[in-house]
C-alpha cells in the first residue's frame, strides 16, 4: 500500500545526488524529505524561505541542521509538521516521506495522529513553549491520554515516570505545579519528558538549548543522549551552535538561504568542510588554543534577500573562494570525498557539498 | 485557603474606607448643593418647616446629623426615613428595588458574556472573513450608540413595529428580556472585541504550537489552551463593565419604567432626598467593590501566577 521506501524519494533529486545519496548501509530511512519548498507572502513579495532540500533521517541516529537564522532550518521541521501558518506560508512542492506515508499530503486530522505520537517536538524556549495557565500533569496527561488512550490515572503515572527519567525530583509533587514555578532548564526537562512521552520514533529538537545557560546546555544535551540511547529515538537536532552539534550528532547538514550546502558524518564535516560557509562558520568559533586578545573571525556580509531570485550560487556575494563561475551557476550538491572511518558509524555519509570550487582542506 | 481568607479580609477593610469615603462626600455634596428637600414652588409654612426638619434630624448642627446618620447605619443598619418617600423607609426603598436592578443587571451580564465571548472567539479562528468583518463592524456600532437610544430603537422596533415584547413592566422573563438586551448590547460589543484581540495574541503564543505539535485537534487547542488566556483581559474589563450596567441601569429602569433602584437613585437625587440618595450611593458602592473582589478572585482561578494581595 504504502510506496517502498526511496522510490519517490530520488525521482526529483539532480542526477549528481541521486549517484552519491542512495543509502548503502544502515538501518531504514524513517524520514525522507524530497526537494522542499516552502514560500511565505509577504509585503516584499514572496519570500523563498526553503528553496528545494532533500534529506533522510535513519532510525534511532541524530541529525543536525546547522545554519543562521533565516537559514530555513526550523522552517523546513515546521512545515513538515503542518505547523507553518498558511497563509501566509505555502509548502509549494516536495514530499516529506514519514515511515512511507507524505506527511505534506496527509489532512489535519491524519497530522494529529502523527505529532506528539510518532514525531514529537521541542522548542527553543522553555520559558513560553508551555502553557502557563495549566498544570504540567494537564499537559503531560492530555497528549498521552488522547495518543494512547490512558486513563487518567494511568497517564498521571506515566508523567511521573518520565518526570523522573529527566532527573526532576519528587516528581508526584511537581506534577501539580505550574510552569512558572520550574527554571528555564526544568522547563526544557519537562518539555522533553512530555514530548517523549508517548514513545515517538523521531524527536525533532528546534533550538533546545539555545535559550538556556551554558551549564544546563550540556546538561540539556546528555539528556537528550541518553534518551536517545535507552528508547532508540531519532533525533533531528536544529541548532546554530557547532558546539553542540561536535557533541551529540551523527551526520550533519549546514543550510545556507533555503539550501543544503553540505551533508557529511560529523567528523569529515569538522576534520575538513567542503563549503567555504562552513569553513566560516568553523572559523567563527572561539577556541581554546587561539590567542584571548585576538578577534573572532566573522563572514563579512549578510544572507541574501530571499523576496528575489537568486542568481548563481547564494554564497558567492560573500565567498573568499568565489569564482567566476559561481555568479552564473546554481551549485548543486556533488560528491567531494568518500566518508572516513565508516566502519564504526551507524549511518554512512558521502561528504557532499553544493560548491564549484574545491575548498583546500 | 489562608491567602483567600486574608485577602477577603483586606478587602473588607478596603471597602469599610470606602464606604465612609462615600458617604463623607455624598454627605458633603448634598448639603453644599443650593436648595433643600422642602424648597418647593409654593414656599411651606416657617413653622411646618421648622417641624419637618427637626423630624428628620436636620435641625442640629451638621456635624452632629454627620455623626448621628453614621452611628445609625453602623449601629442598626438603618439608613433613616426617606424624606420625600412618605412612610419609606431608606431600607424599606432598597429591600423592593434591588432586586429588580440586580436581576436586570445579572441579565444583561450574562447575556453580554456570552454573546460577547462567542462573538470574539468565532470572529478570531475566522479571521479576516465575511463573518469576522460583519461582527467586528457591529461591535463598533454596539460601543457608539449609547444604550437609550438602542432602547428606544428597540421598543420601536420590537414592541410597536413586531409585537414581540411588552413595553414595560416587570416580573416575566418576557419582560426582562429587552431591557437587559438593551442593557447587555454595548457591553457584549466591547467584549467581542476583547475577546477577538485576546485570542488573536494567545493564538500567536508558543505554547499554543506546542499544544498543536502535540496532536491536539484544533478544538480541543482553542478551548483549553488559546481561550483561558484570551478571556484575563476580559475578566478585568468585568469590574469597570459592571459600573457601566448599574449606570445604564439609571436611564433604562426609567425607559422601561421597572421598579429598581435606579428609577428612585434619580429622583432622590433631584429633589434633595438626602437620605435616600446617600442609601443608593452606598449600596451602588457595595455592589462596585463585591463585583470587583469577584473578577480579581476569578482572575487568581484563572492564572496560577497572579497572587492575591
Amino acid at each position: 500500500m504504502t510506496p517502498a521506501p526511496g522510490s519517490q524519494a530520488h525521482s526529483s533529486m539532480t542526477a549528481t545526488e541521486n549517484a552519491t545519496d542512495a543509502p548503502r548501509q544502515g538501518s531504514q530511512p524513517l524520514l525522507q524529505v524530497s526537494n522542499l519548498k516552502v514560500s511565505f507572502k509577504t509585503d516584499e513579495g514572496q519570500v523563498q524561505a526553503v528553496r528545494g532540500i532533500s534529506f533522510d533521517v535513519r532510525e534511532g541516529e541524530t541529525v543536525a541542521i546547522v545554519g543562521e537564522s533565516g537559514s530555513g532550518k526550523s522552517v523546513t521541521n515546521l512545515a513538515m509538521m503542518g505547523l507553518i501558518p498558511q497563509p501566509p506560508g505555502r509548502v509549494d512542492s516536495g514530499t516529506a516521506l514519514f515511515q512511507g506515508r507524505d506527511l505534506l499530503k496527509m489532512s489535519d486530522r491524519e497530522l494529529q495522529t502523527i505529532r506528539g505520537r510518532h514525531v514529537s517536538m521541542i522548542f527553543q524556549d522553555p520559558m513560553t513553549a508551555l502553557n502557563p495557565l495549566m498544570t504540567i500533569e494537564q499537559q503531560m496527561t492530555e497528549m498521552t491520554r488522547l495518543h494512547l488512550s490512558l486513563t487518567k490515572k494511568e497517564a498521571a503515572a506515566r508523567a511521573v515516570d518520565m518526570l523522573g527519567l529527566v532527573g526532576i525530583t519528587s516528581p508526584e509533587k511537581r506534577l501539580r505545579d505550574y510552569p512558572h514555578q520550574f527554571s528555564g532548564g526544568m522547563r526544557q526537562r519537562v518539555m522533553i519528558a512530555m514530548a517523549l512521552s508517548c514513545e515517538p520514533e523521531l524527536l525533532i529538537a528546534d533550538e533546545p538549548t539555545t535559550a538556556l545557560d551554558v551549564t544546563i546546555q550540556a546538561q540539556i544535551m546528555d539528556l537528550l543522549a541518553d534518551l536517545q540511547e535507552r528508547k532508540g529515538t531519532a533525533i533531528v537536532l536544529i541548532t546554530h551552535d557547532l558546539g553542540v552539534v561536535a557533541g551529540v550528532a551523527d551526520r550533519v547538514l549546514v543550510m545556507y538561504a533555503g539550501r543544503i550546502v553540505e551533508k557529511a558524518n560529523v567528523n569529515d564535516l569538522f576534520a575538513s568542510p567542503r563549503h567555504p560557509y562552513t569553513l566560516g562558520l568553523l572559523g567563527s568559533l572561539p577556541r581554546f588554543d587561539t590567542d584571548r586578545h585576538e578577534k573572532l573571525l566573522a563572514i563579512p556580509g549578510g544572507p541574501p534577500d530571499m523576496s528575489e531570485p537568486i542568481l548563481g550560487c547564494s554564497f558567492s556575494p560573500r565567498c573568499d573562494f568565489v569564482q567566476p563561475v559561481c555568479h552564473r551557476e546554481d551549485p548543486t550538491l556533488q560528491l567531494k570525498a568518500e566518508p572516513t572511518g565508516a566502519a564504526n558509524l551507524p549511518v554512512v555519509q558521502p561528504h557532499l557539498a553544493a560548491c564549484h570550487v574545491e575548498v583546500p582542506t | 485557603m489562608k491567602d483567600l481568607l486574608g485577602f477577603l479580609i483586606r478587602r473588607l477593610g478596603w471597602m469599610a474606607i470606602t464606604l465612609w469615603a462615600v458617604y463623607t462626600v455624598s454627605f458633603v455634596l448634598m448639603r453644599a448643593a443650593p436648595g433643600s428637600p422642602f424648597s418647593a414652588e409654593r414656599a411651606m409654612p416657617p413653622a411646618i418647616e421648622q417641624q419637618m426638619r427637626a423630624r428628620y434630624n436636620l435641625d442640629a448642627p451638621p456635624l452632629q446629623q454627620y455623626w448621628d446618620y453614621m452611628w445609625g447605619i453602623l449601629s442598626r443598619g438603618d439608613l433613616s426615613w426617606s424624606i420625600k418617600l412618605e412612610d419609606y423607609s431608606v431600607n424599606q426603598v432598597i429591600a423592593e428595588g434591588f432586586p429588580v436592578s440586580a436581576s436586570l443587571a445579572i441579565f444583561a451580564l450574562v447575556f453580554a458574556i456570552i454573546l460577547g465571548v462567542s462573538a470574539g472567539v468565532i470572529s478570531a479562528v475566522y479571521r479576516g472573513t465575511v463573518a469576522d468583518v460583519a461582527m467586528m463592524a457591529t461591535a463598533v456600532l454596539g460601543i457608539a450608540i449609547p444604550n437609550f437610544v438602542l432602547a428606544s430603537i428597540a421598543i420601536l422596533l420590537f414592541v410597536f413595529l413586531i409585537p414581540l415584547f411588552p413595553a414595560a413592566g416587570w416580573g416575566t422573563l418576557r419582560q426582562v428580556a429587552l431591557p437587559a438586551i438593551c442593557l447587555g448590547l454595548p457591553v457584549a460589543a466591547y467584549i467581542a472585541r476583547l475577546t477577538r484581540a485576546g485570542m488573536l495574541e494567545s493564538l500567536s503564543r508558543e505554547h499554543v504550537r506546542t499544544a498543536f505539535a502535540k496532536g491536539l485537534p484544533k478544538r480541543t487547542v482553542i478551548i483549553k489552551h488559546v481561550l483561558p488566556g484570551a478571556l484575563l483581559p476580559v475578566v478585568s474589563y468585568l469590574g469597570p463593565a459592571t459600573a457601566g450596567v448599574l449606570t445604564g441601569s439609571l436611564v433604562l429602569e426609567k425607559i422601561f419604567a421597572l421598579p429598581g433602584m435606579g428609577s428612585h437613585f434619580i429622583y432622590a437625587a433631584t429633589q434633595r432626598d438626602t437620605t435616600l440618595a446617600t442609601g443608593m450611593v452606598l449600596t451602588y458602592t457595595v455592589l462596585l467593590f463585591v463585583m470587583n473582589t469577584i473578577v480579581d478572585l476569578a482572575y487568581a482561578v484563572i492564572d496560577p501566577r497572579v497572587e492575591l494581595e
